[in-house]
């Protein structure tokens, strides 16, 4: 055999497959490799000394869509091989689903022409949708499914017909996994385009032509641009996906993809619709009313409409500040004044510590009045004879002129401060909103990035880490004000969109003056 | 002395942490931001009048506008720019002002109008008390906490950590601070002009031939015999202030020395090359050496680090392995006397930064400072300057790949070692571009196997080149190169003869003398280039943090300009690479200003024009009228409305740039080993035009060659026209049948063999026609075949001199005696188990013999191998044998030493070469 200008087979063995009995298993840890052990400049999107450049990126790519065109086989694995983000050695593994349920973690449909991904099978342990949930949330699956280019598709077809018995790449291309690389014409450069390097530098080929970090993860498999805390709680539809393929592709010179198939988005699956969200506002605001203590207000009723003040504005700054799950909602009185305040929830990253949030201007009208809120609850309760020594009113008063102590408190049985906790809120709420404890950061995940804020900022906001992207390291060049305007921006936005505003409690009728 | 800013320690300022690549995280406390809008508070305060009407004196007030208009942030920084602000100047329509950071490092800031406005109070002289005592003041005034004047920095330094990117917070906070242009860098940019320093004269040549040396030489040769000269050198008697005079002597004692280099191992040439570096420059400081220092350096450490690094790679050795063999080394040493040895080492290793771009190195002590780094940069203007000096220059190989070399080195970033092993492939045209007019280049920096190692795996890269008139100059050398027939694996500043890098030192020492006169900076070196392009890339990544909206592209540019610098991470190209930070912290400092709300009415007093007036803008502008105002105020900071300030240029001695000398001069002169490599190609069949472009040779000057070549060779046994009357390529044609006669003819791959060395020496050392002549005439008598025949015994007597001038060792040689029956009638093959017998004594003791054999006698007073063999057709009766290797007493050597069409091809070189010097009234060959 003459050697071809394309050097990517050797021989036509085409019972490599038979070789290993797990290759789903192998696929799994593969992609799992990538994913929890990326390095820093994977995770920056930048191409280095292990990446070829876009521009031979772009060459090869043509290259490979003309040697597609021509039926040839090599070049069809090397197009699998890069839309799967999977080197020529799981490629050639690949299988292809019947119409029934899939068989491994990634299969080639070939009737419907997409790939299909199980997410479930790489990051585990994903919420899922609840049993009572009824239209409250957005669907969604685990399954990723990605379009193939329309002419990857027509000559994988035609292999089928010529050798139906098929089940594998492998099988059907004939050709097996040792790889020389991909020998452009006029291409000698001392860095050699070769597959692995051309794996390398899809993702960063994605996020330069402007596909969101979190979309051209799952369009290039390439998991390592984008935090992997963004799996558990970004959704992204089928449409999402089909435009982004369709840019990829047509940066690479690949043409259109498939017809669009039409089906569940992937991600998180506890994503509350826009409606659940306005509705579950409405709901609070509802509470509120129904627990107003009226003119004549006895102890009882003045407490019971703190408690369920203080849960509204809870929620309200919980769903603000994006914030997880935790027994106390640490919010201090003195940051009242404040457009960004030091949080953290959890302790993540190899430097665990507090991330600059934004407070957005609903968040900061919230706040001040939950102060003026602690001003005139504790001139009634003066008023009903409470002396001013006691705990409550200590604390009521030192969070009404600002000090450093918590700003949002419950008040227990035994009329004593109490911290409160995003876990007490979400069993405060109905049930029938189907709310996880987490919703806000599923919601914002999505929410912000059709708003088209970039998913580095949207990272930055609800604090998932990336290895090499710290943007409060010395080598970041974005500032927090900078960082703050542009994701305010789009939360104001989004609530307006909501219609949810800030809540005054008390302080309604004192016209929202600090005593 | 430590040299750490002295660490505030508060509670509201973000906690930090360095990792393994040295890169800063931080983390907000929870007071951070309380911190940062009370400090916003106080700017408010500040804006609205009080920075003039609060009862402080003028330096409280001015201490306290640099704090909170100019984010200066530590107690040392605020004093200091307090003391600069007399020396304050105008800049790039800037008013700037530079004062040294506590850890050593220029800093510099172009001042906001707040500034400017309260200048004018004060006086012109600040002393370090009255500064001190001004931003106390100050401090008792903002009242944000005891202690006072920390406290008020700690509050700045949160509020910078909200408007300023960490890149530029962890510079104003000392963390990781970068390095601002010195001034005289800035004069050059203002007058484009070049500075007026001296430069060590003649350095540039010496270190030419070492660098030479060093990149040809194999790693280690031979003994350390130069290390023994120069420790020689080092040790002459002088007078404890030894005048220029006894230096001189040194120095030319050294350049002596490196006539012999071609002897010495690679290591050794550099060790030459430091010591003539000490002579000229002086020490690190350029302070003069004194002769007891230069001694101590050059026993302490030299003989040492030959023995640690002889049979080492210089280029390919990491940071680690300097330190570990520079501590062996300090180990090895008395405790008296490692303090010296340490600053010998640590000047060692400078020198080798300097020259070979060789990693930074840590050599302990705690009484040497940490070097900082050398911020300078090119100004485009300069870049220019040098491209227009290219051009005019004159024709040659060397400015050709000056001007290829400066094309590439200006348009991105790229090492010298990195430039000089760049291969022919390693310059890629993107495919985008193939099809129409060629916009970019990928210049792929990955070194062959054979080359030195790069510096670190992330100096593998690929860099673009964007300039159209840099891809013209490249694309034209690779033409060239290819025409060359350079294949695509060999280098592109390759030499065609040899393949190795084409004039190495030469071409490095060239780029450094070009952009020492384009700058009259004698610190300015190859490396500049580095800064310069980091420096520009990085303004602008850190400018668009400033003016970033809607970029839609998530990328750090920060990270982009680290890898296309060959950075591992940014934290490198922002510490040692960046000095041009100044516009992007007064843009990002402007546009947080531009938050706050301020009325027309005090905006007009910082704006220095009426409110109504302002208003009236806004309104014909139909802009915002708080947007009106803050434009009308940072036009106030403008150096145009301060016209009486000095400019950058005013103390600096400038003047204008000399055109290098060198660069115009006539072509080189021609060694006789460049003609033997001219008819090495011509006996191969390549074509003139082609050895023109291989041998830099101008095509006037290669007929001359051919001409003569021809009438030496050619014309004597060839029944044609005159040559005077040919075409060039008619004698071409007619010497290269001559020279490619496979028996007789010479032959130029054996002019290689080494027994040729010390001739090859000699005839580079002496260049006296009458003794050229005498040697050409003898080879002329002697010449028979592929032998020397020794019949005309005047001319053997002659050539046997010649041969002990050489240095040819007598047992090399051997005379050679045919006599007995011809081969014909020999006698029969040996037997199985037959021994040898030596030839008959009587064979070949005839009266000539004995001629011979006295005059070898004489000669080299030593006896010579005689041989008798048998007669051969076609060989003379009495002949020269020279081997590589000392030659068997009484047999006969194998065919292949007998020859000597090595010899001829060197003699047929020699004879142009002095027919050319000839005709050129006794110049050489040009």
């Amino acid at each position: 055999m003459t050697r071809p200008e394309f050097l990517l087979f050797v021989s036509n063995d085409a019972s490599a497959s038979a070789a290993n009995p797990t290759p789903a298993l192998e696929l799994n840890k593969y992609f799992r490799n990538r994913l929890f052990y990326a390095r820093e400049r994977a995770g920056q999107a930048v191409p280095d000394h292990r990446c070829n450049t876009l521009s031979m990126l772009r060459a090869a790519g043509q290259e490979i869509a003309r040697r597609v065109r021509n039926e040839d086989p090599v070049a069809c694995l090397q197009m699998l091989a890069l839309l799967s983000g999977l080197p020529a050695r799981h490629a050639v593994r690949l299988q292809f689903s019947p119409a029934g349920p899939t068989k491994g973690p990634l299969v080639i449909d070939l009737h419907t022409g997409v790939l299909k991904l199980d997410l479930d099978a790489l990051v585990p342990g994903r919420a899922g949708a609840p049993d009572a949930e009824n239209g409250t949330l957005h669907q969604a699956t685990g399954e990723l499914v990605r379009p193939l280019p329309e002419i990857l598709a027509t000559a994988l077809r035609a292999r089928v017909a010529a050798y139906p018995a098929a089940s594998d790449v492998s099988a059907l291309l004939g050709v097996s996994a040792q790889t020389e690389g991909l020998r452009l014409p006029g291409h000698d450069a001392p860095i050699r385009l070769t597959l692995p390097r051309m794996l390398n530098t899809m993702g960063a080929l994605a996020v330069t032509c402007g596909i969101d970090r979190y979309l051209g993860a799952l369009v290039t498999h390439d998991f390592r641009i984008t935090p992997t805390g963004k799996f558990y709680y970004a959704r992204a539809s089928r449409e999402e996906i089909w435009d982004a393929s369709a840019l990829l592709f047509g940066e690479l010179g690949w043409g259109a993809p498939t017809a669009m198939l039409s089906g569940l988005a992937v991600g998180s699956a506890v994503t509350p619709i826009h409606e659940t969200v306005t509705r579950w506002f409405r709901w609070l605001e509802e509470s509120l009313d129904a627990a107003n203590p009226g003119r004549n207000y006895s102890l009882s009723g003045l407490l019971e409409h703190h408690r369920v003040y203080v849960r509204c504005a809870a929620s309200i700054a919980s769903f603000l500040l994006a914030a997880r799950a935790t027994k106390r909602l640490r919010l201090s009185a003195a940051d009242v004044l404040d457009e960004t305040i030091a949080y953290q929830d959890k302790r993540v990253g190899e430097f665990p510590g507090n991330s600059a949030i934004t407070v957005c201007e609903t968040l900061q009208q919230q706040l001040h009045l939950v102060q003026c809120h602690c001003a005139a609850l504790l001139r009634r309760l003066l008023r009903l004879g409470v002396q001013r020594t006691t705990l409550l009113c200590k604390c009521l008063a030192a969070a009404s002129i600002g000090k450093d102590v918590p700003l949002i408190v419950d008040i227990n049985r035994l009329h004593r401060p109490q911290d409160i906790s995003t876990n007490e809120l979400h069993s405060w709420w109905p049930a029938d909103f189907a709310l996880e404890p987490n919703w806000p950061r599923h919601f914002w995940q999505s929410a912000l990035r059709e708003h088209g804020l970039p998913s580095s900022l949207i990272d930055r906001w609800v604090r998932h880490t990336l290895a090499g992207c710290d943007p409060y390291a010395n080598t970041s060049n974005t500032t927090v004000v900078a960082a703050n305007a542009r994701i305010n921006a789009a939360v104001e936005v989004t609530l307006r969109e909501l219609g949810i505003h800030a809540l005054a409690g008390l302080s309604q009728k004192s016209g929202g003056r600090l005593s | 002395m430590s040299l750490r800013a002295p660490q505030i320690s508060h509670p509201a300022l973000p906690a930090l942490k360095t990792d393994s690549v040295g890169r800063i995280r931080y983390r907000p406390m929870p007071q951070t931001f309380h911190m940062a809008t009370r400090f916003e508070q106080l700017q408010r305060r500040l804006l609205y009048g009080e920075l003039i009407s609060a009862p402080l004196p003028p330096l409280a007030r001015l201490a306290g506008a640099l704090i909170a208009f100019e984010c200066i942030t530590t107690a040392h920084d605020v004093v200091e720019a307090l003391q600069a602000l007399a020396d304050r100047y105008a800049f790039d329509d800037k008013v700037s002002v530079d004062w040294l950071a506590h850890c050593g490092r220029q800093d510099s800031r172009q001042l906001h109008g707040f500034v400017l406005h309260l200048i004018a109070d004060t006086p012109t002289l600040i002393t370090e008390a009255e500064a001190r005592a001004g931003l106390e003041a100050f401090g008792q005034w903002a009242a944000f906490g005891t202690p006072a004047v920390e406290s008020v920095l700690v509050a700045a330094q949160c509020w910078a950590f909200t408007v300023l990117p960490p890149a530029l917070y962890a510079h104003v906070t000392r963390d990781a601070a970068l390095t601002a242009l010195p001034r005289s860098a800035k004069a050059r940019k203002h007058t484009g002009l070049a500075l007026s320093l001296p430069v060590a004269g003649g350095q540039e040549a010496d270190m030419a031939n070492v660098l030479n040396r060093f990149h040809l030489a194999e790693t280690a040769r031979g003994t350390p015999w130069l290390v023994s000269e120069l420790e020689q050198i080092a040790t002459r008697q002088e007078s404890r202030n030894a005048t220029h005079a006894q230096r001189r002597a040194k120095l030319m004692a050294c350049r002596a020395l490196s006539v012999e280099l071609p002897h010495a191992d690679a290591l050794s040439a550099l060790m030459l090359g430091w010591v003539i570096n000490l002579l000229q420059t002086g020490g690190v400081r350029g302070k003069p050496l004194r002769p007891n220092t230069l001694r101590n350096y050059t026993h302490r450490t030299l003989r040492a680090l030959h023995t640690h690094l002889a049979h080492r790679d210089l280029l390919t050795m990491s940071r680690n392995d300097f330190e570990a063999v520079y501590n062996e080394i300090a180990r090895e040493t008395t405790p008296k006397q490692m303090l010296i040895a340490l600053s010998a080492l640590r000047s060692w290793h400078s020198f080798l930064q300097k020259w070979l771009q060789l990693p930074y190195a840590r050599i302990h002590s705690d009484d040497i400072e940490p070097a900082l780094p050398a911020a300078n940069i090119i100004w485009p203007h300069e870049k220019l300057r040098i491209s227009q000096w290219l051009r005019s220059a004159s024709e040659s190989r060397l400015n050709t790949m000056l001007s290829v070399a400066c094309a590439i080195a200006f348009s991105c970033r790229i090492r010298i070692s990195e430039l000089l092993h760049l291969q022919m492939r390693a310059i890629c045209t993107p495919e985008s571009s193939k099809s129409g007019a060629v916009s970019e280049i990928e210049i792929h920096i990955s070194p062959r196997l054979r080359d030195p190692q790069q510096k670190s795996e992330s100096a593998r890269r690929v860099v673009t080149v964007d300039d159209a008139a840099a891809i013209e100059t490249i694309v034209r050398w690779k033409a060239q190169r290819s025409f060359e027939r350079a294949l695509p694996n060999d280098l592109l500043f390759g030499d065609p003869i040899t393949g190795n890098v084409c004039q190495p030192g030469a071409l490095t020492v060239g780029l450094n003398q070009l952009l020492k006169a384009a700058t009259g900076d004698p610190d300015v070196s190859f490396h500049t280039l580095g800064h310069t392009w980091v420096s520009d890339a990085m303004a602008e990544a850190l400018l668009d943090s400033a003016e970033a909206k809607g970029r839609s592209i998530d990328l750090n540019p920060l990270d982009s300009v680290s890898v296309a610098a060959g950075h591992r991470t940014a934290t490198t190209t922002l510490r040692v690479y960046t000095h041009c930070y100044e516009p992007a912290i007064h843009t990002l400092l402007d546009r947080a200003f531009s938050r706050i709300s301020i009325s027309s009415v005090e905006g007009a007093r910082w704006a220095g024009v009426s409110a109504s007036a302002l208003r009236k803008r806004a309104s014909l502008h139909h802009t915002p009228l708080k947007d009106e105002i803050w434009s009308a105020i940072r036009l106030r900071s403008s150096a145009t409305t301060h016209a009486a300030l000095p400019s950058a240029a005013a103390h600096a001695d400038l003047c204008e740039p000399l055109t290098p000398g060198w660069l115009s001069a006539a072509h080189s002169q021609r060694s006789i080993a460049d003609l033997l490599h001219i008819l090495r190609d011509l006996a191969q069949g390549m074509g003139l035009n082609e050895i023109a472009s291989r041998h830099d040779t101008p095509i006037s000057c290669l007929h001359d060659i051919v001409r003569h070549a021809y009438e030496i060779v050619v014309a004597p046994t060839h029944r044609g026209p005159m040559s005077k009357t040919l075409r060039p390529e008619y004698c071409a044609d007619a010497l290269c049948k001559y020279l490619a006669q496979q028996l007789t003819g010479p032959c130029f791959r054996a002019a290689l063999q080494t027994k040729y060395d010390g001739l090859t020496a000699w005839l580079a050392r002496n260049q006296q026609d009458e003794t050229l002549h005498r040697l050409i005439d003898a080879w002329l008598t002697t010449q028979a075949g592929r032998f020397l025949d020794l019949k005309h015994f005047p001319s053997a007597n002659e050539l046997l001199d010649l041969l002990h001038r050489v240095g040819t060792p007598a047992d090399h040689l051997a005379l050679v005696c045919a006599a007995g029956r011809p081969r014909s009638h020999a006698r029969a093959p040996l037997q199985e188990g037959e021994q040898p017998t030596a030839a008959p004594r009587d064979w070949g003791r005839d009266k000539y013999s004995e001629q011979l054999s006295l005059a070898f006698k004489r000669v080299f007073s030593a006896a010579p191998n005689r041989i008798v063999v048998q007669p051969r057709r076609g060989r003379p009766a009495h002949y020269l044998v020279w081997s590589s290797t000392p030659v068997s007493i009484g047999l006969e050597p194998p065919s292949a030493r007998c020859s000597l069409r090595g010899f001829h091809a060197w003699m047929l070189a020699l004879s142009v070469w002095l027919a050319l010097r000839t005709a050129n009234n006794g110049r050489a060959a040009p």
